[in-house]
């Protein structure tokens, strides 16, 4: 077997955080088929406590990294991949990895708002719930704690009993936030979370994300460059499966070292 | 550089930026040898044109500063597309600036005519003559974005101060020589100074143009050779501040 390309850092211009590295992905590959390959040794690491912003046209593969960290994939008929991801020690694809717990400590965040239909305050405990957590006094701290967390808590404080249904599309999504915090995750998966919010909402959601900070990892996908630009520490440019460039997003956004990067920033053609 | 936008009335946006600037440029080059011209040739005429002509590089900072701001406002540009904004701010400023020193050496060509011709004015054509072509350099290599032939003109400057040392000199004699030359040559003294002082400027816009193209301003201390204001003269590759 031939040895795995890993990250090399000194090929970009990364921002490091003070916690070290959360994701190390080294070599990886990802087919859909035998004929669609959708990834193409990708080699990145995600700082630990940093927002990372996986940026790239449609049908790049940012999507499909995203989904590979807490083996969102798995579900895929013909699914294949090479290469290794390590969270914490632990080769997330090494056949004994329990995927569910995984996934607990990575909570995620999709495009559309996806509350379930019932109450704010059961949406929020769900995660507690299903473990078989009972204890009023434990969910309602909780309930109050990722509330807060996700800047929700003073704006339905007074109707928790009220369906999550309900509330505005950037509440909804705050919501949902709120649900993947209550979990008590060390990483946060973003699925484009704000392609379906108006700007007000989208900008409360950037200061979320900003205030989880340093708490959580972050890694957002986001078609939305400003946004990338706004709330991310380091971008990693994804263009046709392959990882373009990574780096601080400052350096990307004013002096990105690849043509293909300035090209897609600046909207030129590619 | 870099290909075309996908939309395509950016693309015009920034050429029109690119042109103000490109044009604003020109006319100081223009307004520059004209001034110098008069200087040496005694031709009010031209000098009186000079002076009125700065309102033309006026107009045009104010043209280039509209449309790198509605480019901001309007496009958010990112990477080159946002440093030539931030180029043309500073170019713009700077060529205005070069603008005023080129009506001011007209304004004191008019006064020099008045008087009776003096040997020394022919040191200034020289001095003029680097600084234009540095002029023009900066500008051609802002239009091909070419870093190396900007790093050329930033690499020069030190001739022109060195110029300008020999200038200063040379009029401290007749000044010496002569207590009736003193005006003439006082205003002979500035015209050097305002020429060493556009060579900064042509100096900072290649700093600038090689920002554009590389993102970065250029590395290691400006080559320096004007030592007028320093207290001992240097020693051997030391430096004037």
């Amino acid at each position: 077997m031939t040895a795995i390309p890993t990250f090399e850092p000194t090929l970009y211009h990364v921002k490091r955080g003070e916690q070290g590295t959360a994701l190390d992905i080294a070599g990886f590959s990802l087919w859909y088929g035998p004929a669609a390959r959708a990834l193409h040794d990708v080699a990145l690491a995600v700082e630990a406590g940093l927002v990372t912003a996986l940026i790239g046209p449609s049908g790049c593969g940012k999507s499909t990294l995203l989904r590979s960290l807490n083996r969102m994939n798995d579900l895929i008929d013909g699914l294949r991949t090479e290469g290794r991801i390590r969270f914490q020690d632990q080769d997330i694809y090494h056949p004994d990895t329990d995927v569910i717990a995984l996934r607990k400590r990575m909570g995620m965040v999709f495009q559309k708002p996806n509350p379930f239909p019932m109450s704010i305050f059961e949406n929020v405990v769900y995660p507690l719930r299903i473990d078989g957590v009972r204890d009023k006094g434990r969910l309602a701290e909780t309930a109050e704690r990722a509330l807060s967390g996700a800047a929700l808590w003073d704006e339905v404080k007074d109707r928790l009993e009220d369906s999550a249904l309900g509330l505005s599309g950037g509440q909804q999504q705050r919501l949902c936030i709120a649900r993947a915090i209550a979990a008590e995750p060390d990483v946060l998966l973003m699925d484009e979370p704000c392609s379906a919010l108006d700007p007000i909402a989208t900008a409360r959601i950037e200061e979320l994300i900003d205030g989880l900070r340093g708490r959580y990892t972050i890694v957002m996908v986001t078609h939305n460059m400003q946004q990338a630009a706004r709330v991310s520490d380091n971008t990693a440019f994804m263009y046709l499966g392959r990882l373009i460039e990574y780096g601080d997003t400052e350096t990307v956004f004013t002096n990105p070292k690849r043509p293909r990067t300035t090209d897609y920033i600046t909207g030129r053609f590619g | 550089m870099p290909g075309t936008h996908i939309v395509r009335s950016y693309d015009e946006q920034l050429r029109r930026l690119g042109d103000a600037i490109t044009t604003m440029g020109g006319l100081a080059e223009a307004q520059l040898a004209s001034a110098v011209t008069a200087v040496g040739s005694r031709d009010s005429v031209l000098a009186e044109r000079v002076v009125a002509g700065d309102a033309a590089i006026d107009a045009l900072e104010a043209e280039a500063l509209h449309l790198a701001t509605q480019v901001l406002a309007l496009r958010q540009p990112v990477a080159v597309d946002l440093r030539l904004i931030v180029a043309s701010f500073k170019l713009s400023s700077e060529i205005e600036r070069i603008g005023d020193y080129a009506r001011n050496i007209a304004k004191r060509a008019l006064v020099l005519n008045q008087g009776e011709p003096l040997r020394a004015a022919q040191a200034v054509p020289r001095m003029g003559q680097l600084v234009a072509r540095m002029l023009r350099d900066v500008l051609d290599a802002f239009v091909a974005r070419d870093a190396a032939r900007a790093r050329d003109v930033w690499r020069r400057d030190e001739e022109v101060d060195a110029l300008y040392n020999s200038v200063f000199r040379e009029l401290l004699t007749y000044m010496m020589e002569d207590a009736r030359s003193i005006t003439p040559c006082t205003h002979l003294l500035f015209i050097a100074k305002n020429l060493e002082r556009i060579g900064d400027h042509a100096t900072n816009m290649a700093e600038t143009v090689i920002y554009l193209i590389e993102g970065q301003m250029p590395g290691g201390e400006r080559p320096k050779g004007d030592f007028t204001a320093a207290v001992e003269p240097p020693s051997a590759g030391g430096s004037g501040q």
